[in-house]
């Protein structure tokens, strides 16, 4: 469904040496459909980056990524997001916060559609949101008009993720959403996240710090280091993974990253 | 007949003439500040080209009329160069990637020029005047005179009234169209672009394009006031732009104290009363002699009112500093 070709991303090409990043180097990935992919990896390790050039945010220094066989290496970031739902991290990012629940959701039932002159809001959306945000169980039916930036970071992702999925994307794209909740609320968001992305069988890679939540949800575990990935298990081979060798690994890879800085010198 | 004469008994009384001029002014210039409310407050970007485009308006239909050209015409052409300007600067914008305030200024400084440029069309002496008179009588406001005066009013009052009801025409005109403008899709659009960006893009919504788009928009209402201001003096002047940027946000912010922000609708109708009160004050200033002050004290206002939110801010967390040193 999507692929990943040989991607590399380099930030602060133009400065020294020590001072560039390799923040993905050479990284291939093929994400299939239906598929379900938990993402960790240390701080650093390039996992956001890799969403980003998913999404386009900014331009590749090799590689490509084609989607349904499309090559969108060069699309623009708003022409792939008819193709992509995205939570970010920071619970003010997906969401306009000076605008209503109810014309954020608006805004986002027309990702990837033309937009005109056409009135926006219609009778039939409102009521056919009151029943999605019920299915939120946050009390945020009763609050359409309010502005988001009156919500709380839970319930603004919340509204995130619906909004990601109003229009089933072919694949939605968490990059930590929800590191920045308290852990009930993380919960909450996150048992959320499982119940819509298996309800609706969405294609999904979710990047987290926890690598918990990593081996509990999803059918597939990627993880990165440096800008490479290190790990990629998918069916029984998941399911039988222990936070236990998630933590070996990790030492291991940082073991032999220091052991390449050693050999450098 | 009794009727008309009391009117007129009613506007020789000086200070509902004062009351008067500002509301004239103040109906006219409402445009400009919804022009500028797209850019500053939907948009969030400084486009500080105001100064030249609001004169931009002024002298394109100013040579129109001068060259007989119909009012109404002229008028609406003066809109599309605003709109032109506007794509100027929108493009050193998201094109060039000029950062948005030097954008403006860069407009804004060519436009100086282009406006004398402009004026120098007319067989007039501009360069010592800066200013090119067409007369009053030629405008749309003296064309409604004509149409009004038969109804036997005597001439200032008819002029009053023209002023009044064509800029309450035009003004009404571009509150419904703005009202309407800013609940369609695209409409929504370039309110998100202006709030926040990232999601804009990310919700599939052309960012750069909504930029141009809000700047066409906020430009041609800008150049469309400059048109009817010039109109109502019969002249149009390259410095009529100047200090317009404070205007603008003096009366945005003086209508938002008052009615604040809560609705669309009701932003609109606090953008049009703030400028018809900060008119009003003027014209008070003037009688007083003081106007020279008006432009300083509203530019002190301005940096209160942004400041005062830092300052609310920078104070709690100073409070709560002291909490956790007592602790
Ligand atoms: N915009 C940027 N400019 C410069 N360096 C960046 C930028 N974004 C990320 N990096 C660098 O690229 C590397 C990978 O970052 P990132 O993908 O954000 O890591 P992660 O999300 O795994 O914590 C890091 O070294 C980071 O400092
Ligand atoms: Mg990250």
């Amino acid at each position: 469904m999507l692929e990943i070709k040989n991607v590399t991303k380099i930030f602060n090409k133009e400065l020294s040496a020590d001072e560039r990043r390799v923040a993905l180097d050479n990284v291939s990935i093929t994400i299939n459909d239906g598929d379900f992919i938990t993402v960790i990896g240390g701080n650093g390790s390039g996992k956001s980056t890799l969403m980003n050039s998913i999404s386009g945010v900014f331009p590749l220094d090799a590689g490509e990524i084609l989607i349904d066989g499309v090559d969108m290496t060069h699309m623009p970031e708003y022409e792939r997001a008819k193709f992509l739902g995205r939570v970010f991290q920071d619970p003010h990012m997906g969401t306009c916060g000076n605008m209503s629940i109810l014309e954020n959701l608006e805004l986002a039932k027309r990702r990837g559609k033309k937009r005109g002159l056409r009135w926006g809001f219609t009778k039939e959306d409102e009521e056919k949101y009151v029943e999605l945000l019920k299915g939120l169980d946050l009390g945020l039916e009763t609050r359409l008009s309010q502005k988001v930036g009156l919500l709380s970071g839970g319930q603004r992702q919340a509204v995130t993720l619906l909004m990601a999925t109003l229009i089933t994307p072919k694949l939605l794209l968490l990059d930590e959403h929800t590191a920045a909740l308290d852990p009930k609320t993380a919960k909450t968001v996150l048992t959320l996240t499982n119940e819509i992305v298996t309800k609706e069988n969405i294609t999904t890679l979710m990047i987290t710090h926890n690598m918990n939540d990593a081996i509990k949800y999803g059918n597939r575990l990627i993880m990165l280091d440096h800008g490479h990935v290190i790990l990629d298990i998918a069916g029984e081979e998941k399911k039988n993974l222990t936070i236990k060798d998630l933590l070996k690994l990790f030492e291991d890879s940082s073991v032999e990253a220091s052991d390449s800085l050693l050999l450098n010198k | 007949m009794q009727i008309l004469e009391s009117i007129n008994i009613f506007l020789a009384v000086n200070i509902a003439d004062l009351a008067l001029t500002g509301v004239k002014i103040g109906l006219i210039m409402a445009i400009m500040t919804l022009g500028v409310h797209i850019s500053y407050r939907i948009l969030d970007a400084a486009d500080l080209s105001i100064e030249g485009i609001f004169p931009l308006g002024a002298c394109v239909a100013g040579i129109l009329i001068y060259y007989n050209v119909p009012a109404i015409l002229a008028t609406l052409i003066a809109c599309v160069a605003g709109a032109l300007g506007g794509i100027v600067t929108g493009l050193l914008h998201t094109k060039l990637k000029i950062p948005m305030i030097l954008s403006g200024i860069i407009t804004m400084t060519g436009l100086y020029s282009i406006n004398l440029a402009l004026l120098g069309l007319s067989d007039k002496n501009v360069i010592t005047m800066k200013s090119m008179t067409f007369g009053f009588k030629n405008g749309l406001f003296g064309k409604f005179r004509e149409l009004i005066i038969g109804l036997g009013l005597d001439n200032s009052a008819a002029t009053t009234i023209s002023t009044l009801v064509v800029s309450a025409l035009w003004l009404g005109i571009v509150f419904l169209i703005m009202y309407y403008f800013f609940g369609t899709e695209v409409g929504m659009a370039i309110r998100a672009t202006g709030n926040n960006d990232k999601m804009a893009r990310a919700e599939g919504i052309n960012t750069n394009k909504m930029i141009l788009l809000g700047l066409m928009i906020s430009n041609a209402l800008i150049a469309l006031a400059g048109a009817l201001f010039s109109q109502n003096g019969g002249t149009s002047n390259v410095d009529s732009g100047r200090g317009m940027i404070v205007v603008g946000l003096a009366a945005i912010i003086i209508g938002e104290a008052i009615f604040g922000r809560k609705t669309y609708k009701l932003q609109l109708i606090s953008i049009i009363t703030g400028t018809i009160i900060y008119y009003l004050l003027r014209q008070v200033a003037i009688e007083l002699n003081v106007v020279e002050f008006l432009d300083l004290v509203s530019a002190i206002l301005i940096v209160i009112i942004l400041a005062v939110p830092l300052i609310k801010k920078a104070s709690l967390s100073k409070k709560g500093g002291l909490k956790n040193a007592r602790n």
